[in-house]
């Protein structure tokens, strides 16, 4: 690799000398590039099992996410996927997955069935490319 | 963003004038950010009690916002190279090879709470090595 980029050392180190694990930034390698963070809500329905959300994230490429969860006006969020330990954290909802395409980044709720639920949902999309 | 200000680096070979976010080890002119992660709390918790008690484990961030986080953790002794990605709630195994712990992380404005719980097999030397991450960017 041809000798150019930006580095910056933590405190303490000399930026010249610093190994990779005392900088606190090197573009000699890629980085979590944020192209989007999503907040959405998802409703499962009375006498729904099985619902998938579909989210169409502008790529045209297979890109790196991350999906996190909570029940709508709570403050803890939960990374997807989830699944209940049997102790139902949420009322309806045993089990969530999420996988992402060329299209679309999808969140799939599986539950009861027995009420309504809706959840809040948080999506990053990032430029990197998973499938590359 | 409209104003033209900002930092951008390519990975070798590509051109500075690419439109493809994907050429670029580092690129700001996005609205929003690269991902921005702290060192949280690394240690050791000792499982022993799991089999009679639920445990769980504290790790303060103090950011008074709900960050991005991510949970990692092994066991001491035979399988001390299973470094898993326990961030979503998983079954782990232990030093016996066998999946006897349950962990349930989760995040609020304060601290990461990880709750551990008994699984299938009964935890064989217990203790469990733990390192959290914190991202800068705000879920909520």
């Amino acid at each position: 690799m041809r000798n150019f980029g930006v580095k910056i050392s933590k405190d303490g180190f000399d930026v010249k000398t610093a190994t990779q694990s005392q900088l606190s930034m090197s573009s000699k390698f890629d980085s979590l590039k944020v192209k989007q963070k999503v907040t959405t809500q998802v409703t499962i329905l009375n006498g729904v099992t099985d619902v998938t959300h579909t989210f169409a994230h502008g790529l045209s490429y297979v890109p790196a996410f991350a999906c996190f969860v909570s029940e709508v006006g709570a403050d803890a969020y939960f990374a997807i996927p989830w699944y209940d330990p049997g102790i139902l954290i949420f009322a309806q909802i045993l089990d969530i997955d999420t996988w992402i395409d060329g299209t679309n980044l999808s969140v799939r709720l599986q539950g009861f069935g027995g009420g309504n639920e809706t959840l809040d949902l948080r999506y990053f999309i990032f430029y990197n490319q998973l499938d590359s | 963003m409209s104003d033209d200000w900002g930092m951008k680096v390519t990975k070798d070979t590509k051109s500075v004038t690419s439109t493809d976010k994907r050429d670029y080890s580092v690129h700001t002119e996005d609205f929003l950010n690269i991902l921005r992660i702290e060192t949280g709390g690394a240690g050791t918790i000792d499982l022993n009690d799991l089999r009679f008690n639920i445990q769980t484990l504290t790790i303060a961030h103090g950011f008074g916002y709900i960050p991005y986080f991510k949970f990692f953790g092994y066991f001491s002794g035979a399988h001390s190279t299973n470094l898993f990605d326990i961030t979503c709630p998983s079954e782990i195994i232990d030093s016996a090879g066998n999946p006897s712990v349950y962990v349930f992380p989760v995040i609020d404005a304060t601290n990461l709470v990880v709750t551990f719980y008994h699984a299938l097999f009964t935890p064989a030397n217990n203790i469990l090595h733990y390192h959290s991450y914190f991202g800068r960017d705000q879920l909520v």
